[in-house]
């Protein structure tokens, strides 16, 4: 076992920077996923802790040994890529012990370790099988088992789970997070698949164009994201994202307005451009409104479509007097909102209705630099809201 | 007589010439402009080749350092 350390670490590529000043601290036995979307450099990031790129500047640190300039053998760290990388024509034993055999092992301490790392994976029984003869999911198995039976300090994932089906894919995560209780070892896993890292980590670290832009546990960056990249990556389906303005009295969209309690806005001024954010699980019909202690004022929608998913239904709304806008918003243009409802809901397609945002559960952006300006922010004008005040006040 | 001879001949030269010194410039300017080119593509694209396996080979045995 052993902390990773990244200090400054930059990988250039003549003109493209695939990493850029990537600091990380990874702690003994933690299970961190480094996770982005496509060619932001969480590969790159880990190719470098391997040692498979060297890295143009920074250094980089396993346990206490400055690792930067060692060949990936004298690393003490073990890696399963995506793409399994079993040798067809070896045994599942001897493709799990081929690195002890490299590393010249004495037969006994190789069969001790195979039959214990199999033993691990489940793949007991399977040893004397070819890997043409094992599904995607045991395949993947062998790599894991491949890796373990190194007794490496740190584990190092590639997007193992990324060519397994969806099913195999989830079975797959609970196996990994068992593994890692198991063997308590520090684990780096990429993944663009945000829903993987949220179930499986201790912390995510989000990068995004070779920066590092936040690492924090899972709920952490769900529930306070660090800027506007933060919460549209993380989360399922992904933050409504309105844009607006400051006014003395809370945040002025195209077609509504949120009053805002003053101390939430410390920082910005009346005038600024700033983007609301809300989680779609955030938005509500006008009816529950009595239920949550900090709603909104009521905005007029119309819906749109409805996406039932069988636990509940998600609804695309059209903000009222919104204009038309070609500007996509990840999947959604920024002049509207989805809404999560329970599924016995009787909203239809093509309803005029209206909903409330859970003031305390709205997150404020910086419209330029894309950073958060705040997280929770309680609608002043709304009856509840009022009622909580006059409340504490009370109290007080 | 003489002169239709003498017109033959010297016309007769200078096809042959004209052919000989525009095969000696047409291959010329082929080994400029195509075959030199081409041998040098050709070659280029080998050592290409060669370095890329060689790349390829190298990251494998890197990768296999971590199995």
């Amino acid at each position: 076992m052993a902390n990773v350390t990244l200090e400054h670490v930059t990988k250039r590529y003549e003109d493209v920077v695939a990493v850029d000043d990537m600091n990380l601290d990874i702690r003994d036995g933690e299970f961190v996923c480094l996770v982005g979307p496509s060619g932001c450099g969480k590969s790159t990031t880990m190719e470098t802790i391997a040692g498979l790129t060297k890295p143009t500047e920074g250094t980089i640190t396993i346990g206490d040994r400055d690792v930067t300039k060692l060949p990936p053998k004298d690393r003490g760290v073990a890696m399963v890529f995506q793409n399994i990388a079993l040798f067809p024509h070896m045994d599942v034993y001897d493709n799990i012990s081929f690195g002890l055999r490299l590393r010249d092992y004495d037969k006994e301490e190789i069969d001790r370790r195979v039959e214990r790392a199999s033993d691990i994976v489940q793949l007991e029984g399977m040893l004397d099988r070819m890997p043409e003869e094992m599904s995607g999911g045991q395949r993947q198995r062998v790599a894991i088992a491949r890796a373990i039976v190194r007794e490496p300090d740190v584990f190092l994932m590639d997007e193992p789970l990324a060519n397994l089906d969806a099913k195999l894919r989830v079975h797959m995560r609970t196996e990994l997070q068992r593994l890692h209780k198991q063997l308590d070892t520090t684990i780096i896993y990429v993944t663009h698949d945000q829903a993987e890292a949220m179930t499986m980590s201790d912390r995510i670290a989000v990068i995004n164009s070779g920066e590092l832009q936040q690492i924090d546990p899972p709920l952490v960056c769900y529930n306070e994201p660090t800027n506007r990249f933060v919460a549209g990556f993380i989360g399922s389906p992904s933050m409504n994202m309105v844009d607006g303005e400051l006014t003395p009295d809370g945040v002025k969209t195209d077609t509504f307005e949120i009053a805002l309690a003053p101390e939430s806005l410390s920082g910005v001024w009346d005038g600024d451009a700033v983007t609301l954010g809300i989680r779609p699980e955030d938005v509500y019909p006008t009816e529950v409104a009595d239920e949550l202690a900090h709603p909104t004022a009521p905005i007029e929608v119309s819906t749109d479509v409805l996406e039932p998913m069988g636990d509940e239904i998600f609804v695309y709304l059209k903000l009222d007097g919104a204009e038309a806008d070609d500007t996509m918003e990840g999947e959604r243009s920024s002049n509207s909102l989805l809404m999560s409802v329970d599924p016995d809901s009787d909203i239809a397609e093509d309803d005029r209705i209206s909903v409330v945002l859970d003031a305390s559960k709205i997150h404020l952006f910086d419209a330029d630099s894309g950073d958060a300006i705040a997280h929770g922010v309680v609608d002043t004008a709304a009856p509840a809201a009022d009622s909580a005040v006059a409340e504490s006040e009370g109290g007080d | 007589m003489v002169g239709t001879v003498a017109l033959v001949y010297f016309g007769g030269m200078t096809v042959l010439f004209f052919f000989w010194i525009y095969g000696i410039v047409s291959f010329g300017l082929d080994l400029k402009n195509k075959i030199i080119p081409g041998a040098r593509q050709y070659l280029r694209g080998r050592r290409k080749l060669k370095e890329k396996r060689e790349r390829e080979q190298e990251q494998e045995e890197r990768e296999q350092q971590l199995y």
